[in-house]
């Protein structure tokens, strides 16, 4: 009987130990990391899946070698949820938007059984979130807690993370003022999420993006609030931080000026 | 003048200079880079957007539109090509020249399945629609880390003793069948005493698989009447690793060597003795000696291409106890020695659409028994060759046949007790000395077919025979599972079940000869909302029993007995909106029948609890500390009370007299378990755990069976062997 109970902690621990190997990861890992970002940030600020699509690619390379490589695993999640983000207008591809983020939610998992990376879990409740509205509207009464205990999570651990803020924020915007969301409560945890973006000192591997985005995001809030002055200056500082950012000079700010008309 | 043609000479000795430079260092980008041509292929026609790679290097890049590739490897020939695509085996070649290659891909006979869930089944593992990851098995607090103690946390299993056997859903623990990489386990609990069974089947930090059914399940497993659990051994590493571990009444270490990216193997061994652990905490009972053993286990794993695998493993165990027991009839040590051992290997491949598998097994067991007037010295050797064959006749449609040939040779002697009410040296006795082998062969056929992405239907048939029973059994089986919403799935299942009795029982020393398969009938319809992490499931069912083989408490055997259970099982799991609290809940209702073996009445199952309850909650702390507490309720056992007793001169002892057989119940079990453990990391590599628990937190009784007085005026109830118990231990990992 008691010889089970040590081999039930060493089990646990077998799981908490690939944490330890990844605190310091290797220059490898940060090299990989870096060409998947810059292969994320070119198909993200193009519009073109392209990008994604190479850095899914490189991911997956990696993974073929080192196939419980938690940062990695990370990464392929983030791509996955990113490639399947400018898809999710578009009805005719639901199904497939829907086996990206199941995709991206087990990357992401499997990266969370051993990494305790604040983002992870803020990104698991993202595209949770995401599966509600590509889903039967009955799935949010399972997966609505369900984004609720990942967001949990990563505010639990990191509580001053910026992008953990501004996914908090995000899923906000789009849960309704009757479940606690709205645009209101997204502005204020966006505000937060940019207060901390000032002192963000993240280093590669961990993750770095979503300063820019986070204007980007608060716009919105202001956009759904009518307050469109705030709306345009958030968005102009979106354009300081990453010039030429596509979302914003080719979608956002024309319909903002179109809604302000 | 003279500086100007310095410097045209200086300039001119530069330029060179930078010349051979440039050309040294394209000579060796010529030498280091190679180009890689071709194209990739399917039965179907060019494959797009395939991930064409050098393993060495990792450049690629992705197929065109017409399945073209060019890769810029960053190292000269050979070099290794590998292609991946969804759906596709992937392709791996060792390339030695710059010709252009065609690659032509083999379709995965692994189908994406839509719907993971199966009525009555339970699975622990990573992948998708498992209802418990590994880790929640082995840390559950009260379970010991004991596989079959957490199996006993599902649906469906009653807390009938507070052993390790698994009674499920109203039928008998020697019901639920074991199987290991395929081949059934002699021994699906370790040690058996009359106060219930210590040990569960195999060490779980040596798995990473386990699925359980507690009923409803397909026509690939024969020979079982309520339910299955099969156990699936760790296969290759991605690193080499090894623990050390230290606890109040074991030790053990661990280690899996990488010896090659094909080739994993895996060494493990503990030895436990709980002679610490009854001195730092009470005992119910006394133990002479205390329960002791060992366990060695080991594994090769080679995986020789990417959708190939063979697994060599390994296990010996021994268990060692003696039990002092306080009978009418005899007070004394109920001495237990039990041995096993396991060889098992497995093969197992994808070839285009057809995926065969093979499991060749041994298992011998070694048993002695003995108290009073009974006595067992067992020896049983089982062996079994299993296969089957995949096919992936459309994406939709999964068709699977296969059979296994199961020898079992079993030479069994000793003696039994004439009667039940006198186990004393002196009693009268059945000697025994029984050699029976038996064979069984089986086949099945199973389609497992998914219609409309909504619905998934899973019909199957099995046929088997035993030369013990001399009669061939049909047992068709069908599953169904539809999709309403996203996240909501109707189950249901019905099936026929055959399970051959123990072959003991055949012999007409202490049986009866011509004895027939005993039979069960299942129905089951469930639902599920969610799954992983948030998980709520009901399932009902309906099953009848026919042709049982019981023993009378004389030994003796009532054959063509009768049964019934229905029930209602509950399970959910989340983690609560405050607390960050991990909880999951249980309930199984049960109304159980069955023949009364001695006087043939259909009356309440010695396995009717009619309600059974628990709750586990785990939180994770900051600075690695993890908490776990479960509470566990049941309704008691039932059991035929003795109403007096009449006194034999001629033996000197009292024969009791029963009352109406199970008409009363042991009183309800309740029992609280807590847990704590703390992670540190030493290095990057080096981590410690300390770990500790209280069991039975609030010491409750739990009175599971009556100790009688000789004339049997007076009673006392048996403590549960579970006393408020303290253990802790520490242990190294290194990875």
């Amino acid at each position: 009987m008691s010889r089970r109970l040590t081999t039930a902690f060493v089990s646990a621990l077998t799981v908490v130990i690939a944490h330890v190997g990844s605190a310091q990861p290797s220059p490898a890992t940060t090299k990989w990391v870096d060409s998947v970002t810059k292969l994320i940030d070119a198909g993200m600020s193009t519009g073109q899946p392209s990008g994604l699509d190479q850095a899914i690619a490189l991911l997956d390379r990696v993974l073929t070698v080192t196939p419980n490589d938690a940062i990695m695993l990370h990464y392929k999640g983030y791509a996955l949820y990113r490639k399947a983000n400018p898809m999710m207008e578009d009805d005719t591809k639901k199904s497939e938007v829907k086996a990206l983020l199941e995709a991206a939610d087990d990357a992401l998992e499997s990266s969370a059984k051993t990494l305790q990376w604040p983002e992870t879990h803020a990104l698991r409740a993202s595209v949770t979130g995401q599966m509600i509205a590509v889903g039967n509207p009955m799935s949010g009464m399972i997966l609505g807690p369900r984004a609720e205990n990942h967001i949990e999570k990563a505010v639990e651990l990191g509580p001053n993370n910026p992008r953990v803020w501004m996914l908090k924020g995000v899923g906000n915007m789009f849960k309704p003022k009757m479940f606690g969301g709205g645009a209101h409560k997204a502005e204020k945890e966006l505000l937060k999420a940019i207060e901390l973006f000032a002192n963000d000192r993240a280093v590669s591997p961990a993750p770095k993006w979503g300063h820019a985005e986070s204007y980007a995001w608060l716009g919105q809030a202001y956009v759904a609030q009518n307050k469109f002055a705030e709306a345009r200056a958030a968005y102009q500082k979106t354009l300081e931080i990453d010039p030429g950012n596509g979302w914003v000079t080719y979608v956002l700010l024309p319909a903002l000026e179109k809604k302000a008309r | 003048m003279r500086l100007r043609h310095l410097i045209r000479a200086a300039t001119r000795i530069r330029a060179a200079a930078f010349v051979i430079v440039v050309s040294a260092e394209s000579l060796v980008a010529q030498t280091a880079r190679t180009t890689i041509r071709g194209v990739v292929r399917s039965l179907a026609g060019p494959v797009a957007g395939a991930n064409v790679f050098v393993l060495e290097t990792l450049d690629g890049v992705l197929t065109d539109s017409s399945g073209s590739f060019a890769i810029q490897a960053s190292a000269p020939l050979p070099l290794t090509l590998y292609v991946k695509r969804i759906g596709f085996v992937p392709f791996q070649r060792v390339l030695t020249d710059a010709a252009s290659v065609t690659v032509t891909l083999e379709r995965s006979a692994a189908v994406l399945q839509p719907i993971t869930v199966h009525a009555g089944a339970y699975t622990a593992g990573e992948e998708r629609g498992a209802t418990l990851t590994p880790l929640e098995v082995v840390t559950t607090p009260g379970t010991s880390a004991d596989v079959n103690r957490a199996i006993q946390l599902l649906p469906g299993v009653q807390a009938v003793d507070d052993g390790t056997a698994l009674f499920v859903r109203g039928g008998d623990f020697t019901e639920t069948k074991a199987f290991l990489n395929e081949a059934p386990l002699l021994n699906p609990v370790q040690l058996l005493t009359p106060s219930g069974t210590f040990v569960g089947t195999v060490d779980p930090f040596q798995l990473d698989g386990i699925f359980f059914s507690s009923g409803g399940f397909g026509a690939r497993y024969g020979d079982a009447l309520s339910g299955v659990i099969g156990l699936r051994t760790r296969g290759a590493a991605t690193r080499s690793t090894a623990t050390l571990g230290a606890g109040l009444a074991a030790i053990s270490a661990d280690g899996a060597a990488r010896v090659s990216p094909s080739l994993t193997l895996r060494v493990a061994g503990n030895r436990f003795d709980l002679e610490p652990f009854l001195r730092v905490n009470e005992a119910s009972r006394s133990f002479a000696p205390p329960p002791h053993g060992r366990e060695v286990s080991a594994s090769a794993t080679l995986t020789y291409r990417p959708s190939a695998e063979i697994k060599f493993f390994g296990i010996d165990q021994t268990n060692i106890v003696g039990v002092d027991l306080d009978e009418p009839s005899f007070s004394g040590t109920f001495d237990s020695d039990v041995a096993s051992r396991l060889l098992v290997a497995t093969w197992r491949d994808v070839f285009g659409r057809l995926a065969p598998l093979l499991s060749v097994s041994e298992a011998r067991l070694t048993r002695h028994e003995h108290y009073g007037a009974f006595a067992l010295d067992a020896a049983q050797r089982q062996r079994q060759l299993h296969a089957q064959l995949s096919l992936e006749a459309s994406p939709t449609l999964r068709l699977r046949g296969g059979g296994e040939v199961e020898r079992l040779a079993s030479d069994l002697a000793g003696s039994l007790p004439k009667s039940a009410y006198d186990q004393s040296s002196g009693a009268r006795t059945t000697l025994f000395s029984i050699d029976q082998p038996g064979t069984r062969s089986g086949l099945f056929v199973e389609a497992d077919w998914h219609v409309g992405g909504a619905l998934r239907l899973t019909p199957g048939i099995r046929s088997d025979r035993s030369t013990l029973t001399d009669k061939r059994t049909i047992d068709p089986r069908f599953s169904a599972a539809w999709r309403l919403a996203g996240v909501v799935t109707l189950t249901g299942a019905l099936g026929w079940y055959h399970q051959v009795p123990d072959p003991m029982l055949f012999d007409d020393s202490v049986g009866t000869p011509g004895l027939e398969p005993m039979r069960s009938r299942q129905a089951v319809v469930g639902l599920q909302a969610g799954e992983g992490p948030l998980t709520l499931r009901i399932e009902a069912y309906s099953k009848r029993y026919d042709d049982l083989a019981l023993q009378t408490r004389d030994y003796r055997v009532r054959p063509n007995a009768r049964g019934t259970s229905r029930g209602i099982d509950v399970f959910y799991k989340g983690r609560l909106p405050v607390g960050g609290i991990e909880l999951r809940t249980i309930s199984s209702y049960l109304v159980a029948r069955r023949s009364d073996p001695e006087s043939g009445a259909i009356v309440r199952a010695p396995f009717d609890v009619s309600s059974t309850h628990a709750i586990i909650a785990e939180r994770g702390l900051a600075s690695g500390v993890r908490l776990g507490l479960s509470y566990r309720s049941a309704t008691g056992k039932p059991y035929t009370p003795i109403v007096g007793a009449t006194y034999d001169a001629a033996r000197d002892l009292y024969v009791p007299t029963y009352g109406v057989p199970m008409s009363e119940r042991f009183p309800s079990l309740r029992r609280m378990d807590i847990s704590v453990s703390r992670f540190r990391a030493i290095t990057p590599s080096l981590a410690s755990v300390m770990y500790a628990s209280v069991s039975n937190v609030f010491d409750r009784a739990n009175v599971q069976s009556w100790k009688y007085s000789r004339d049997y005026t007076k009673r006392e109830g048996n403590k549960s062997i579970f006393n408020r118990a303290v253990y802790f231990g520490a242990t190294l990992i290194w990875q």
